[in-house]
């Protein structure tokens, strides 16, 4: 038994850092593809494929900071959709903006693991008190996110456009997989094509320590947690949505504490996710919707060895993240860029055309064009979520 | 290329792709399988039965259809109506796995 667990665990964090490390692919994708073949394989138990889930999906939450930190660098003058993490890497800090991350995923996913029975009583209590609202909930702070702008017009016709365009696709089916090339032309294949087009280059990276003050990090890690906490209750809202509302709350974090907050923000999500299903048997995301598939009864033996999971690849996805990226920082910048941008654009449509076949080929190209268009529109990414929110918003308010 | 054209181009692309997507889903037909087939699936369907048993709670509906290489477990999230036991129907559909068994998740219902 002990054996098997360790066994799964270690398969999980290799399926986690295959999809962390390639961007665009997601972990929701391995998901369904571990729940197809356990129901294959009899001989496999489904808790087993669940604790497997369980561990990709958080290993994918430190691994993928690899790529978001060091791919799809913007042109630095274009301010609006330079991200605090791309910052760092204008200055030669793509390192630190790991370190940093990844110090965010950990503590925040100690802290949030501690704090789970209050917040099961809390989920339990809140879930039915919020059940009518969250339709009201999600276009309230939808507005308050596009009143933060700028440029809000430009955000509103953004957050449109992937609204309609998360609709139309989220009720095609004869599409296999819509999520697939839905989010991966969006904020993958669009993100590589701008910085081909832009010629951007990473500057030689120097790997410094992490430098921030005490402050800062407790502050960071409280409001990572509280966010992830609150964000557990909204479906459609992605981490990057979370993060903006939570450093709004938790004001003076600077660059370096919101990059704490998003790494943090990502692995508190997965893990509060897990006890979501377990206090109101509510799925919040696909990896846990897979494992609420082959585990309809989710017991309180096996929320414990969830729990004992997630702080297991958690350690192990740390030093792996740590190493992994004081290779790529120190290559990085001898790397041909477009080279490298043009065989991972390659690697998305073949993964797409295999599971989705050439409608999804349809979906890329077109979410790849809006994921352009909302780049060259100098708007935040954060917007084309819509994608996800209308669609649930109408499912709440219908 | 540049900024402006490269704007006027993805959106005119991502217009033209979603009426395309939209005029796709409205006129593609699912494919039809026999239930033996569909069993082998996890796709979106077309089966075509006989209603064996209907039951309904909570708003929920839980049907078996059978046709001549076997039977599904199908669920709608509604209350079925027009369809009884023993009555033939269209049923589209996708496939899916729930406490590691096949099941139809029904879309469409359509008496014959």
């Amino acid at each position: 038994m002990f054996l098997q667990t360790i066994a799964a665990i270690a398969f999980g964090i290799a399926l986690g850092t295959f999809t962390g490390l390639t961007p665009g692919l997601h972990i929701n994708l391995v998901a369904v593809l571990i729940v197809s073949l356990a129901a294959k394989i009899s001989e496999v138990p489904s808790e087993y494929a669940a604790i497997a889930i369980i561990s990709m999906a958080i290993t994918h939450t430190f691994l993928d900071t690899i790529p978001s930190v060091f791919l799809g660098v913007p042109d630095p003058d274009k301010v609006a959709v330079v991200l605090p993490t791309h910052r760092l890497v204008f200055e030669g800090k793509g390192y630190e903006a790991v370190l940093l991350t990844v110090f965010g995923s950990f503590t925040s996913l100690i802290a949030s693991i501690a704090a789970i029975p209050l917040f099961v009583i809390i989920f339990k209590h809140l879930q039915d008190l919020v059940k009518g609202y969250i339709g009201v909930i999600l276009i309230a702070l939808t507005l308050l996110l596009i009143i933060n702008e700028k440029k809000r017009l430009r955000a509103t016709a953004i957050f449109a456009l992937s609204g309609a365009l998360g609709v139309i696709v989220l009720g095609m089916p004869l599409l296999k997989e819509p999520l697939l090339p839905l989010l991966s032309g969006l904020f993958g294949v669009s993100t590589l094509l701008i910085g081909i087009n832009t010629d951007s280059t990473i500057p030689p990276q120097r790997q410094t320590p992490m430098q921030v003050d005490n402050k800062i990090k407790y502050k960071s890690i409280a409001s990572a947690v509280t966010a992830g906490a609150a964000g557990s209750f909204l479906p459609g809202m992605g981490p990057s949505q979370i993060a903006i509302l939570g450093a709004k709350l938790f004001r003076g974090l600077g660059d370096k504490g919101y990059v704490i907050l998003v790494g943090g923000l990502n692995t508190v999500n997965m893990a509060l996710s897990i006890a979501m299903l377990y206090a109101a048997n509510k799925a919040r995301n696909g990896a846990i919707v897979a494992v609420s598939q082959i585990m309809p009864a989710f017991s309180r033996t096996f929320f414990l060895i969830a729990s004992a999971t997630c702080l297991v690849a958690a350690g192990i996805s740390t030093i792996l993240t740590i190493l992994l990226s004081r290779k790529v920082s120190k290559h990085i910048s001898k790397v041909n860029y477009k080279t490298l941008s043009i065989s991972i654009i390659a690697i998305i449509t073949l993964v797409v055309a295999l599971m989705s076949g050439w409608l999804g080929i349809i979906v890329l190209i077109t979410s790849t064009a809006l994921g352009i268009a909302c780049g060259e529109m100098e708007t935040a990414k954060n917007h084309m979520m819509g994608c996800l929110l209308v669609p649930v918003m109408l499912f709440f308010l219908a | 290329m540049k900024d402006k054209t490269l704007l006027k181009l993805s959106l005119a692309i991502s217009i033209a792709g979603m009426i395309a997507l939209f005029v796709l889903t409205e006129t593609m037909e699912a494919p039809e399988y026999s239930i033996a087939d569909a069993l082998k699936t996890e796709g979106y369907v077309k089966i075509s039965g006989t209603v064996k048993s209907v039951r309904q709670s909570n708003g929920i509906s839980f049907l078996t259809i059978a046709d001549d290489s076997g039977y599904i477990d199908a669920v709608l999230f509604d209350e079925v109506t027009g369809v009884k036991k023993g009555s033939t129907a269209e049923v589209f559909g996708k496939v899916s796995i729930y406490n590691g068994k096949k099941q139809l998740e029904v879309d469409k219902i359509i008496p014959t």
